[in-house]
């Protein structure tokens, strides 16, 4: 009886115990990981399809057809850009979302051409393309940019 | 055949915490590889902001070419000339062609909200020349619009 005894605390000494404090370290480990880590801004995106016909882009010199919508976009000598919608000067994005709704009105999925010179920080061309989404015109289509040496230090094409 | 159980010899239950150790290491390699591959595809770039922008819904093959302030376009850490995007993006679209010879290869440019228009039109007329039409540019969602003051 008593050998029984002291071979079962025997095992119990060379027994594997519960390492707790593994568990502490390993946590401790998660949570220095999870605060290391640099969760990024949710981001979105603005679908804008190309022209499905490739190398057939919008060309500079084609005359604005009736039907669509034009938005200029280019900089003032202070830097500060200037936005035309259909040759309405606008204050703002707001006021270009407001003018692109009320010369849309009676045209649904009226296209529009963004024209922007390529001097302009891209905020502003991304911009008129909310502006477009919030007047609820989804057929944005871009200004190619014309061929090199047609002139002018604000172009070019590679 | 009853069997008779001496509750003085009954061991107090033990909870097994071996299982939970290795979910622990598991969430821990999880975060360590997560963190690195997210790091990859997408640069630290200040994005433009817009009010209307779609859930980002990574479509299967997305190419994403960000583009930094000074104009330096990078694709998965690699910086890009126009010329060596343009094989890149040839290299990849090509097996993505429909019938009509146009590409199925969607293309995201992730562009700083202050680099030059075209620096971003460089990269289009790249994807114009390559029959890729799927577009689509980063955005941070807002409740407001960019502040700008035209010069009008």
């Amino acid at each position: 009886m008593e050998s029984k005894v002291n071979r079962e605390a025997i095992d119990e000494e060379k027994g594997f115990e519960i390492p707790t404090s593994m568990i502490d370290v390993v946590f401790l480990l998660l949570i220095f990981f999870m605060c290391a880590s640099k969760f990024k801004t949710l981001e979105q995106r603005l679908d804008a399809d190309l022209p499905k016909e490739g190398q057939n882009r919008v060309p500079h010199t084609r005359p604005v057809q009736p039907q669509e919508l034009r938005i200029k976009i280019s900089l003032a000598d202070d830097g500060r850009p200037v936005i035309l919608a259909q040759d309405f000067p606008c204050r703002d994005l707001n006021d270009l979302a407001a003018r692109l709704r009320v010369l849309s009105q009676n045209v649904s999925d009226l296209p529009v051409v963004i024209d922007g010179r390529q001097r302009v920080p891209f905020f502003v061309i991304l911009g008129a393309m909310d502006a477009c989404a919030r007047a609820r015109l989804y057929d944005v289509k871009f200004q190619a940019p014309p061929v090199a040496g047609g002139g002018g230090s604000d172009y070019w094409y590679e | 055949m009853r069997v008779r159980v001496d509750p003085k010899n009954m061991k107090p239950a033990k909870l097994s915490l071996t299982s939970m150790i290795d979910v622990v290491f598991l969430l821990i390699i999880f975060f360590m590889v997560v963190t690195e591959l997210t790091k990859m595809e997408a640069e630290a770039i200040s994005l433009p902001v817009a009010t209307k922008g779609i859930e980002e819904d990574p479509r299967p093959g997305r190419v994403v070419v960000n583009i930094r302030r000074n104009g330096v376009m990078v694709v998965q850490r690699r910086e890009y000339s126009a010329r060596q995007l343009r094989s890149l993006l040839h290299e990849l679209s090509v097996r993505r062609r429909d019938v009509a010879g146009l590409s199925e290869l969607p293309v995201k440019i992730r562009a700083d909200a202050h680099v030059e228009y075209k620096y971003v039109q460089r990269v289009m007329v790249q994807c114009m020349r390559e029959r890729v039409w799927k577009l689509s540019f980063g955005c941070v969602p807002n409740k407001e619009p960019a502040r700008i003051s035209s010069g009008a």
